[in-house]
């Protein structure tokens, strides 16, 4: 009985505001609430509106037989708390369906795994309590930011109380394994790995609505044949991405809704085919084997590291400046100063500085700077505000 | 102002200028408007620039945005094509040759422009921008469109290349005497070796001038031996600096702060720059140097303090406007400036004017006036560092360093400038 096993990862950052030289000192508001608001109220009406009715809708239409993960980061909570309370009631409505299973991560979307464990376990705590107050959900299963693993991790997270994981998968690593599995962590006997499958996620992703792409345009049908010609016998094909893909990041009129729409029939048509959960999933099928990753990875394209959020030194120098002040800030215990700090290890602040695009002759489109360094001078400028108060 | 003056009523002036505030990036804007206020009261004065706004005003100019030009003057064709006999035949030969490459390659590379108004170009919101040659070369057809038959007026005076084809043409067309105004060269900003559009437009308006004003004795000796000018043509006049009100403020950083304001591009001696800040950070670390501007060598300067890990002595400010370059100088501790070659420098005296020691290289024309600045040669970065260190550490060496300055520049005032360039005018002017 294979499975099909949707997770959509739902964040927005709190972006900052222009901060300039004469600020520092004199004003600690960060953040742009203007340009925030504008984002949450787009993204509310391009994808998490209509998104979640179609869910809604499919869940109500197919029972047991559909089901969904969300991952949704604090900084997105809190801004939908403060102005798009519809949204979250339109999410506690699909939880209440009983078929949405909510997964654990760090409260930021940080990369406070790699930077500051303390600070991981202070953010993966505070996520949970988040999601425990807003959905009375118990997360079991855990995804790291932009799906960021190493065997490094497993520990921790076995004491965070977490040996369910989601983790990337690369070529690289899995080797001859395929990602359709269960897998067991090499560092310890009881945690599960589930990896993304890379290859079909993409072509939702990034492929769907690509008239150059062989098989334009994609439909339900179409992508489940996909499925019946996999290699090897899946047990569970995982498709992890982005919620922002429906509506936002792909148009409504790429037909991304109606892929979305049709896709249940089309898999529940294909013999014993039929939608789990993580957390269904981890509980099913047994390990098909161990699954090593060594060095950190993760799902994002083309690299599958961090090497758009931390591959330059500006990069290096803004993040390791940042965590640098976490003795200071937590000896302050300072709510305000707490919240500051969290919100700005978001990935998104260092990924507006990456030159990779630049260096290319593009634009970063989820930049809302002009060019890498006025994100890194304007970052910098906070971060000199941020470190006098922690003084 | 001298009563030997009032010779010059009735007389009539157009100037031909590139920035003029509020529209302006740099120290030409302001050093335009300084000299255009300290002239207003002795002679008639037309100002032509490429855009105004309705801030662009000073009462007793008349100030012209080609941007509110008629629109039925269109582009026709390449200027700098036009210039056959203005130039002896070598020369001519030399300038088209660089010109047809850039500003035809420019032109044709965007069919249609040739039908596009003047004025539209102009309404541009960069000063200068990527479609510079373009505005150039349509800045003289309008100047000589506008003022070629219909407009009488007595002298042309040309401040920079952008406007010397403009004052060469008019010149030609109306006979009447032309002075070229240098505060900027093309070698400063490029390099003594270059010969490229820019230089070549700078020659044929130094040569074609009936007078040169530079605006130090730097720039003169540059005019005289890179573009082969004799000196008896070239008078140096420096430029001034009119009192205004000055304030300081409490620093909202606790680390000494040293300013450096300017482009951030060759000329400036960025290198230098982070050579000084790095050997003065290793004696003296509370220290930040607020690094105010952008230019092609932003970037690079930037990845050196991360990669060296010292960008917590730095903030990049990027482009900052005059309300904000007046809140840092109003919290700087000391103004450094290690141009390799500033024909000026005037930001040097904005920061004397606020109470800031400045520390200046010796490759600068405002090092000849500012007898108490600190100077070294630009790549001298030892005794820049030395200097600092000792301007951020002795508070009675800062003060008396900024003190003496200051005096000095009460003797450095526009009229003063201005009263010299009607000296040169008066050559032409009275017979």
């Amino acid at each position: 009985m294979p499975a099909i096993c949707l997770y959509f990862q739902v964040h927005q950052p709190f972006r900052t505001r222009v901060y300039d030289f004469i600020q520092i000192g004199n004003q600690h508001q960060y953040f742009d609430e203007e340009m925030n608001k504008h984002f949450i109220d787009r993204v509310a009406e391009n994808c998490y509106l209509p998104a979640n009715k179609l869910m809604l809708e499919l869940i109500t239409k197919y029972g047991r037989d559909f089901s969904i993960a969300f991952s949704i980061t604090g900084t997105t909570l809190d801004q939908l708390e403060k102005w798009r309370p519809d949204v979250i009631k339109s999410f506690q409505q699909l939880s209440k369906t009983g078929q949405v299973e909510w997964l654990s991560e760090t409260a930021a979307h940080s990369l406070s795994a790699l930077y500051n464990r303390k600070e991981f376990r202070r953010q993966v705590k505070e996520h949970d309590a988040q999601i425990e107050r807003l959905f009375g959900y118990k997360p079991r299963t855990f995804r790291n930011t932009e799906l960021l693993f190493s065997n490094d991790l497993v520990n921790e997270l076995v004491e965070l109380g977490y040996n369910q994981l989601l983790v990337p998968s690369t070529e690289r690593l899995l080797g001859i394994k395929s990602p359709n599995h269960v897998y067991k962590s090499p560092m310890h006997n009881k945690t599960l790995c589930l990896p993304k499958n890379s290859s079909l996620t993409a072509e939702l992703t990034r492929w769907f609505g690509e008239p150059d792409h062989p098989g334009y345009p994609l439909t339900a049908t179409k992508f489940a044949e996909k499925l019946m010609v996999l290699q090897e016998a899946p047990e569970c094909v995982n498709l992890f991405m982005d919620y922002e893909t429906i509506g936002e990041h792909k148009k409504a009129a790429s037909g991304i809704f109606d892929f979305f729409r049709e896709l249940p029939e089309a898999i529940l048509a294909l013999p014993d085919y039929h939608f789990l959960t993580p957390d269904e999933v981890f509980k099913k099928f047994s390990p098909a084997g161990k699954y090593d990753v060594p060095y950190p990875v993760t799902w994002s394209y083309p690299t599958y590291d961090l090497s758009y959020i931390t591959g330059s030194d500006i990069q290096q120098e803004a993040i390791n400046r940042l965590y640098d002040l976490a003795p200071r800030i937590y000896e302050k215990n300072d709510p305000v100063l707490l919240q500051d700090w969290s919100r700005l290890q978001s990935t998104d602040h260092f990924f507006y500085m990456t030159p990779r695009f630049e260096e290319r002759g593009e634009r970063n489109h989820f930049s809302p700077f002009a060019s890498a360094y006025d994100a890194y001078n304007n970052f910098l400028n906070i971060l000199i505000d941020l470190e006098l108060r922690t003084k | 102002m001298s009563s030997s003056l009032q010779a010059f009523s009735g007389k009539r002036v157009l100037m031909l200028g590139w920035e003029f505030p509020p529209v302006h990036s740099g120290g030409l804007g302001v050093a335009c408007y300084g000299l255009a206020r300290a002239l207003r009261s002795v002679i008639e004065l037309t100002f032509v620039v490429p855009r105004t706004t309705e801030a662009s005003v000073l009462e007793g100019v008349t100030l012209v945005g080609l941007n509110h030009l008629d629109k039925k003057i269109q582009i026709t064709r390449p200027e700098l094509s036009r210039l056959e006999g203005s130039l002896p035949e070598l020369e001519y030969y030399q300038l088209s040759a660089v010109a047809s490459d850039s500003v035809r390659a420019g032109y044709l590379a965007q069919a249609g422009l040739e039908r596009l108004p003047i004025a539209e170009l102009m309404d541009d919101q960069e000063v200068y921008g990527s479609k510079l040659l373009q505005k150039v070369s349509a800045y003289a057809e309008a100047v000589v469109a506008k003022y070629g038959d219909h407009f009488e007026f007595d002298l042309i005076h040309a401040h920079d290349w952008l406007t010397y084809l403009a004052g060469v043409r008019l010149k030609k067309k109306t006979g009447k005497p032309l002075v070229v105004h240098v505060h900027a060269l093309e070698t400063d900003r490029a390099g003594k070796e270059v010969r490229n559009t820019m230089y070549f437009v700078e020659r044929l308006g130094l040569q074609m001038a009936d007078k040169v004003i530079a605006v130090s004795e730097y720039t003169k000796q540059t005019v005289h031996e890179l573009y082969g000018i004799r000196e008896d043509k070239i008078v140096a006049i420096h430029n001034g600096i009119d009192p205004q009100p000055v304030f300081r403020h409490e620093h909202h950083v606790p680390e000494k702060i040293v300013a450096f304001i300017g482009r951030l591009t060759h000329q400036k001696g960025p290198f230098y720059l982070l050579e000084t800040a790095e050997k003065v950070i290793r004696q003296y670390p509370h220290v930040r140097f607020v690094i105010a501007g952008t230019g092609d060598k932003m970037k690079e300067m930037i990845d050196w303090t991360a990669y060296k890990g010292l960008s917590r002595n730095f903030l990049f400010t990027g482009f900052i406007n005059r309300e904000k370059v007046e809140q840092l100088l109003a919290v700087a501790d000391v103004y450094f400036m290690p141009s390799v070659s500033e024909p000026f420098g005037l930001t040097a005296l904005e920061a004397a004017q606020f109470g800031v020691p400045c520390v200046i290289s010796k490759q600068s024309g405002v090092a000849e006036i500012l007898k108490y600045a600190i100077k070294a040669d630009y790549f001298d970065t030892t005794t820049f560092a030395t200097e600092i260190v000792k301007l951020l550490t002795d508070d009675n060496y800062r003060k008396q360093v900024a003190g003496d300055i200051g005096h000095q520049l009460e003797d450095m005032k526009w009229d003063d400038a201005a009263l010299r360039v009607v000296r040169v005018y008066k050559d032409f002017l009275i017979n």
